[in-house]
């Protein structure tokens, strides 16, 4: 049985694995963004230059190639719903073996969209949306493992900012006064030492609450609107590569439509596999209620 | 007759997604923390760090040359040249990691660039603007 919940996922999916491509490939050089130059033949393609690893040996250029090409492979795959379990998995890992082969390559967004590929994979986001779409098991499990690892990584970044640097301003002063946080927001918030202090305080604020608030589902569809309120945020005042992409398309998987929607607070969430063999509890149809009530209130005829 | 695979069990595959989301929740940030670095660990902007990297080339007389570490920029990839460029004087930077815990290995390319004899290759932190730490790494060239 399809539910709403990991239709979403396997959108999530889609979405997710475009954008891994776009980034890791160069479909996108013709905009001639800064930091889509290095994408070409394929991101992380082995190169002459000096370089060092994050950990371990050098691995032979050709390794690293096949590595580039195989990686590209499984991500299509896996955006194409194709044994998306293993190609999502695989991908991942791949991706993350390419970067590991240069230390100064190494940013936030690129372990964002390869943890992603490696999550999505096991939340079972190949069930649906898919070419051949994967038996769909324990869709709740799935569904909140994505979540709980977008929670995360609000909480993380939340509590890494507590710290003096950070809680002063001078982060952000810092940051602004050599321009890489500019734009009108920021000329209005980051112009006086108070201001920069108070958005610090701000964005801490807010990375530690989302987390809590998209994981309840009372706040839920608030706090997403102001995760995605934070992003285009960031992303007008810092351009922080793909990973606003990749956080906004991660946050469709707190969306809450339809049945799914009255699984947000009902232990019988998805209705594909229950465990203990339980059957969700009938619901019976609103509609007759209020009629009769209309009845009741109709006024007689003359 | 064809083989027929049995699916996993919905015990197993919730067992295998509490794994995963303890590996990449917890596991991995947590680790990247204790190990000090932070990397892994989505400190995203958090802090600001400044370097500066002394490079010093010994010819075969022993005599002592301070070189401007800019010139290691040209022959490396473009995500490390970034970081050497121009880092004669103190630079700021989101994290310094990457090139202190591979500072032997600048050392062992400073020796094939610059044919010394031997190199002393050091990289200086501050955070806040106060001096923090120096790392220094020396190597004897191989011919």
């Amino acid at each position: 049985m399809m539910t709403a919940r990991i239709r979403l996922l396997g959108l999530v999916r889609v979405l997710f694995g475009t954008l891994v491509l776009l980034r890791t490939t160069p479909v996108l050089a013709p905009l001639h963004v800064t930091y889509l130059r290095a994408t070409s033949p394929l991101l992380g393609w082995p190169t002459p230059m000096w370089h060092v690893p994050i950990w371990g040996p050098s691995l032979p250029a050709g390794l690293v190639a096949t590595f580039c090409l195989a990686r590209t492979v499984a991500i299509v795959l896996f955006t194409l719903g194709v044994r998306a379990r293993e190609s999502g998995v695989a991908s991942g890992f791949l991706a993350w073996a390419v970067m590991s082969q240069d230390a100064g390559s190494y940013i936030n967004t690129f372990h964002l969209l390869f943890l992603g590929l490696i999550v999505l994979g096991v939340s079972g986001a190949g069930s649906s949306l898919a070419l051949r779409p994967e038996l769909e098991i324990d869709p709740r499990s799935g569904v909140a493992l994505t979540r709980v690892f977008v929670a995360s990584l609000y909480a993380w970044s939340g509590f890494a900012k507590l710290n003096s640097s950070w809680s002063h301003g001078e982060v952000l002063q810092r940051l602004y006064g050599d321009a890489v946080v500019h734009g009108p927001i920021a000329d209005a918030l980051l112009a006086t030492t108070p201001g920069c202090a108070v958005a610090a305080w701000s964005v801490v604020a807010t990375e530690l609450a989302l987390g809590p608030l998209l994981l309840w589902p009372r706040t839920r569809g608030l706090a997403c609107i102001a995760a995605l309120a934070f992003h285009a945020v960031l992303e007008l005042s810092l351009h922080p590569d793909f990973f606003g992409f990749g956080m906004s398309v991660l946050l469709l998987a707190f969306i809450e439509i339809g049945e799914a929607r009255h699984c947000a607070v009902d232990m019988y969430c998805g209705g594909a596999v229950d465990p203990v063999g339980r059957q969700p509890p009938e619901r019976q149809p609103p509609e007759q209620k209020w009629s009769v009530a209309c009845q009741e209130q109709s006024p007689a005829p003359h | 007759m064809p083989s027929v695979t049995s699916p996993p069990s919905v015990a197993g595959v919730r067992r295998l997604r509490i794994i995963v989301g303890a590996l990449v929740c917890v596991v991995l940030p947590l680790g990247s923390r204790v190990q000090g670095s932070g990397m892994l660990a989505w400190t995203m902007y958090s802090r600001i760090e400044e370097f500066r990297v002394d490079l010093v080339a010994f010819d075969g007389a022993g005599r002592a040359h301070l070189r401007n570490p800019s010139v290691l920029a040209d022959g490396a990839s473009a995500d490390i040249a970034s970081l050497l460029a121009g880092s004669d004087h103190w630079r700021e930077v989101v994290s310094i990691g990457s090139l202190r815990d591979h500072l032997g290995e600048l050392a062992d390319y400073a020796c094939r660039e610059l044919h010394a004899a031997s190199v002393v290759v050091t990289v200086h932190e501050r955070r806040g603007g106060y001096y923090d730490q120096a790392t220094a790494c020396e190597r004897r060239c191989t011919p």
